[in-house]
Parts: structure tokens; sequence; C-alpha cells
């Protein structure tokens, strides 16, 4: 038999660490806790604060209990400003993501995120990324401050959600991709594809949350059921993101009969009232994230910034064709087609 | 009426990619800002642009291109034409004509101050160049009209950079400058008013200022205008 000319596929390991999958789940819930107290706070503040002073009687310049009402005013006022403070002077020292944070640093180019350079912690690169420009692209669709959650373990689950779709996705044939559809490394898939993958990924991880939505109603605590299937299984990936597509509306909307297509499970635990209600806001967000990454060139870097500017630019754009991509009978064709439209008419250079 | 910025035009077909720039959004939006802002400037009045709304009418546009693309051999003239009428149409088509604009919102006295002098020397030489019923429009306008005069300016702009691209795609192919004839007043107004509420048939009028049979039954019918037709008779024949 003769040698292959591929160069040999990496083989990954196919599931989220469980020490990964703790160390973010402590990460997510800090982050939760320190949101849920500052909402709390907040609330205080601005609802209780008042309604109790409306209580206590008559206030004014001549109302007895008015020095009371300003003295628990400013408490809270100030208990509120010290939670803040402290939560950003934590956030700042300790999770040592300043850069991130205030959307300081370059991007990579895709294949960057998806190699899994880091063998002890392959994904850890992708998570951190992705947990960072989705929150900013929530930020920058204007979406209020502690209405959505990003859960940074379900990002990087998407990692190895879409490791498994890239295995099962790369036939030697595609290595040789055509004018347009993005160019990537022998033997993976072309860009527009791997963007196809990685969107899918996340809509199937579903990484946003409803802040104010009880952690127990969140269908991924409960073991998530793509990650048991076998690698390359059609339904890995799960159709979820044609049902999330098309049902973006009320909260507890059920996937349509015959989106499920034999993944039942899946779509019966990522149909439930948490994720629903996050899907009007989670394409355009994901997309918008995907095509910041795919902006960048393939032998450069690119300021985060400007990248998720554009990638949000072209996602409110192309949104409707994008939605329309994920209800074609092969979504996974139809959205890499969509892609590379998109990405053949970015650069010049193209 | 001087509806082309030749500068541009000519810096634009300096570039030695254009036809493929053209069609990239990263170069496409630097450029239509910049003729846009020009083309208000002209005009003495400061426009805003809708980034999203600029980027949408930029992708349908190319699709359609990219549609076409087949044809560009026949008559690869007559296609840069094409190409420059069917951004027209979707500029148009983003803009809408209610009264939320969807790509341009004018503002006649939002310049700055600086500018605002300078404009009004230009403006006094664009209204005097531009046919009546426009000038009469733009600056005599009663004060429920507001919307209306903001179209026609929007419309003026959308013109402006179509034909400015169309330009420097000409030259670049070695073709003569273009001389557009914004035709009558009564022609022009019909113009804008048309293509504002049925797009398309800025194709028609575009065509038609540059001196080209206009298709007037089916004008966003790229494979059925007069030259493609030819050419591919010609093809065909020969």
């Amino acid at each position: 038999m003769k040698p292959s000319l591929l160069p040999a596929r990496r083989t990954a390991p196919t599931q989220q660490s469980t020490l990964t999958a703790v160390e973010l789940s402590l990460k997510d819930g800090a982050r939760a806790f320190s949101l849920h107290a500052q909402l709390c706070a907040q609330w205080l503040v601005r609802d209780v604060g008042p309604r109790l002073a409306q209580r206590m009687g008559p206030l004014g310049p001549g109302g007895r209990l008015q020095p009371l009402h300003g003295l628990v005013e400013s408490a809270a006022r100030q208990t509120l400003t010290q939670l803040e403070a402290v939560q950003h002077r934590v956030a700042a020292t300790a999770l040592a993501d300043e850069r991130m944070r205030a959307l300081d640093f370059t991007l990579l180019p895709l294949q960057d995120y998806l190699a899994g350079n880091d063998a002890r912690n392959p994904s850890g690169l992708f998570a951190d990324v992705f947990y960072w420009l989705i929150r900013h692209a929530l930020a920058l669709l204007n979406e209020p401050h502690g209405r959505w959650l990003v859960q940074q373990r379900l990002v990087d689950e998407a990692w190895w959600r879409l490791q498994r779709a890239l295995q099962a996705a790369a036939p030697p044939s595609t290595a040789a991709a055509g004018p347009g559809s993005g160019q990537a490394p022998p033997g993976q898939p072309p860009l527009a594809l791997q963007c196809a993958l990685l969107l899918r990924a996340l809509q199937a991880a579903q990484p946003i949350r409803e802040a104010t939505l009880a952690p127990w109603l969140a269908a991924h605590d409960a073991p998530a059921a793509g990650m048991a299937q076998p690698a390359g299984a059609a339904g890995s990936m799960g159709p979820v993101g044609v049902g999330q597509a098309a049902t973006a509306t009320a909260a507890g909307s059920a996937v349509p009969a015959g989106a499920a297509g034999g993944t039942t499970a899946a779509a019966a635990t990522e149909s439930s009232a948490g994720s629903a209600g996050s899907l009007g806001t989670a394409l355009p967000v994901m997309l918008a994230v995907v095509l910041a990454v795919a902006s960048v060139p393939l032998h450069g870097q690119g300021d985060a910034a400007a990248c998720l500017h554009l990638g949000q630019t072209i996602a409110a754009a192309r949104l409707t064709a994008f939605e329309a991509a994920l209800l074609h009978p092969s979504p996974q064709d139809a959205l890499a087609a969509e892609f590379a439209f998109v990405l053949r008419h970015l650069d010049p250079c193209n | 009426m001087q509806l082309i910025i030749d500068e541009l035009a000519q810096r634009w077909a300096r570039e030695p990619r254009l036809r493929q720039c053209i069609v990239a959004w990263r170069w496409f939006a630097g450029a239509a800002h910049e003729g846009l802002q020009q083309a208000a400037q002209r005009l003495g009045v400061a426009a805003q642009i809708d980034v999203d709304g600029l980027c949408r009418a930029f992708f349908d546009w190319v699709r359609l291109v990219e549609l076409h693309a087949h044809l560009e051999p026949r008559d690869p003239l007559d296609f840069r034409h094409a190409m420059a009428a069917l951004l027209a149409q979707q500029l148009f088509a983003t803009q809408g004509h209610g009264h939320i604009a969807g790509l341009l919102t004018i503002e006649a006295d939002a310049m700055p101050a600086a500018t605002a002098a300078a404009a009004q020397t230009m403006t006094a030489t664009v209204t005097a160049a531009m046919p009546a019923a426009t000038a009469a429009a733009a600056a005599d306008a009663p004060a429920g009209a507001v919307g209306a005069t903001s179209s026609v300016r929007a419309g003026t702009l959308i013109t402006s950079l179509a034909l400015t691209l169309l330009q420097a795609l000409r030259l670049q192919l070695g073709a003569p400058a273009l001389r557009p004839d914004p035709g009558t007043a009564a022609s022009w107004a019909s113009y804008l008013e048309n293509a504002a509420q049925d797009p398309s048939t800025a194709i028609g009028y575009l065509d038609q200022m540059c001196g080209l049979e206009p298709q007037w039954t089916a004008p966003a019918q790229i494979d059925a205008r007069p030259a493609l037709q030819h050419a591919g008779a010609g093809l065909r024949h020969g």
C-alpha cells in the first residue's frame, strides 16, 4: 500500500476533560454569582428602596422620615458602588484578562483557534477568546448589561463539538478548495465550511443564557446529548440550529417537528425554556463572532475590535440569508455557501 | 450638473485591480463613504451614512453581479455600465422612500460651521447647474416637504456615487471619459421620483443618461441589455 500524501490527521480526544469542565464551571459560577449580586443590589436601589420609602410615610421637605430615607438610599447606593468596584478589581487582577475585557487584543486566523496546539488544554485558547468575543458582540448589539450570561464552559464545549464535526467533514477532496471558498491548510476543510461548522457548534452549545433564569432550568447542566454520540454522527452537531433560527421567538417554543431528525434527546434538551429565550439574540451574536475571526487573513493578525465591528456589520446585513441557509434541507452546505460568498467579497486580495 | 466626481474617478481608476476591489466590501465601504461624502459636500449638505444599510446594499448588489458575471466577456464595457446601474438600483432600494431612510440621512443644517461657508459657494454653483425641478425641490421646498427634499438629495448622492464608480471602471478599461446628461428638468425629477418608488427604473435612466439604449420593459434583466445581446449574437454567429 502506497503511503498517503496527505498529512496524517491529528487524533484529538473527542470530549472536554472533566478537569476543564469543572474549572470552567467554577469560573462561570463565580461570574454568575457576581452578576446576580450586582443585579440584586441594583434591584434593591432602584426598586425596593423607593417602595420602602413610599411605605414609610410622607417625605418631602416637611416629612419626618426624610433623613432616614436618605440614609437608607445612600447606604444602598454605596453598597452597589463598592460591589461594582470590588467586582471590577477582582476581575481585573485575579482573572488577568484586562485586555480581553477591553477588547484590546489581536485575533489570530481561525485555524489557530481550532488547532488545539496546547496539549494540556487544547480548547483553552478558543474558550478564552470566543468567550470574550461573544460578550463584546452582545455589548455591540446594545443588549442591556446583565440580561445575558455567557458560559465559558459551553464555549469550550463548542470547540469539542467542532473537532468532531471537522474530523467528519474533512474528506481529502476538500483540500483543493476552489477560489472564494476560503483558503485552508491542506487536509482541512475550506474556511467557509469551517465557519459553517463553527457556527453550528456554537449554536448547539448555546453558551448565551438569560441571566435571570435559574441555573437548574438550563438544559446543558444535564449531560449534553451530542457529546455522547460518536464522532461524525449526523446528529452530533444536531439540527438545533435549524430550529433555533426558525423559532427564535417565544420562550419555551419547541423545535419544529421534523427538524429533530433522530436527535430527539438533543432537541429535547436544547429546546428548553432557557435556551429558546436567548435564540433571537444568539444567531446575530454567533454570526458576528464567526465572521470576525474568519475575516482575519490566513497568515496575519487582526485587531479584535475592528474585526468584531466588521463581523457585526456583515451579520446584520446578511442575517436573513444566513437564517434561510439554516432552514435549508442541507443547512451545513447552505451555510458554507453563504460564508464562501461573504468571504470572497471581503478583501480585494481574495 | 456635475454628477461625476472626477478626482475620485481618476484616483480609483489608477487602482490596478479595480474590478476586483469594487466587489470587495473592505474597499467598497471606504470608497462609497468617500464618494457619498464628497457628493454631499458639493450639494452643501451633511449626509449620515448607515453602514449596515450600505453593507446590505453592497452584498445584495454583489450577489446580482455574480449572478450575471458570465455575461461579462461578451462586452466588458457594457457589463460595467450594468454593474453601476445595478448598484444604483440596490442603493435606491435600501434608501427606500418612506420616512425612515435606510441608507442616507440628509441634514442640510447640520454642517460644521467651517465647511458651511465653503459649501455655500459650492451650492450656488451646483444648484445653478441643476435641472430646475431638482433645484427647486432641494432649495425651495415647503416645510411639509422636508422628507421629499431629503429623498431628492439622497437620490442625487446615490446617482453621483454610481456614476463616479462607472467613470473609474471605464477609464481603467481605456474607454473615453463619460459626460452623463441628466436631461431636462422634468426627466431628472421623474428619474428621482421613479427610482425612489421602483429602484429598477434607475437602471434605464442611468443608461439613458450615459447615451445607451435603455431597456424599459425589464431594466433589471441584464442579459436582455441590447449591447450584451448583440455581443452574444455576434459570438454565436462568429
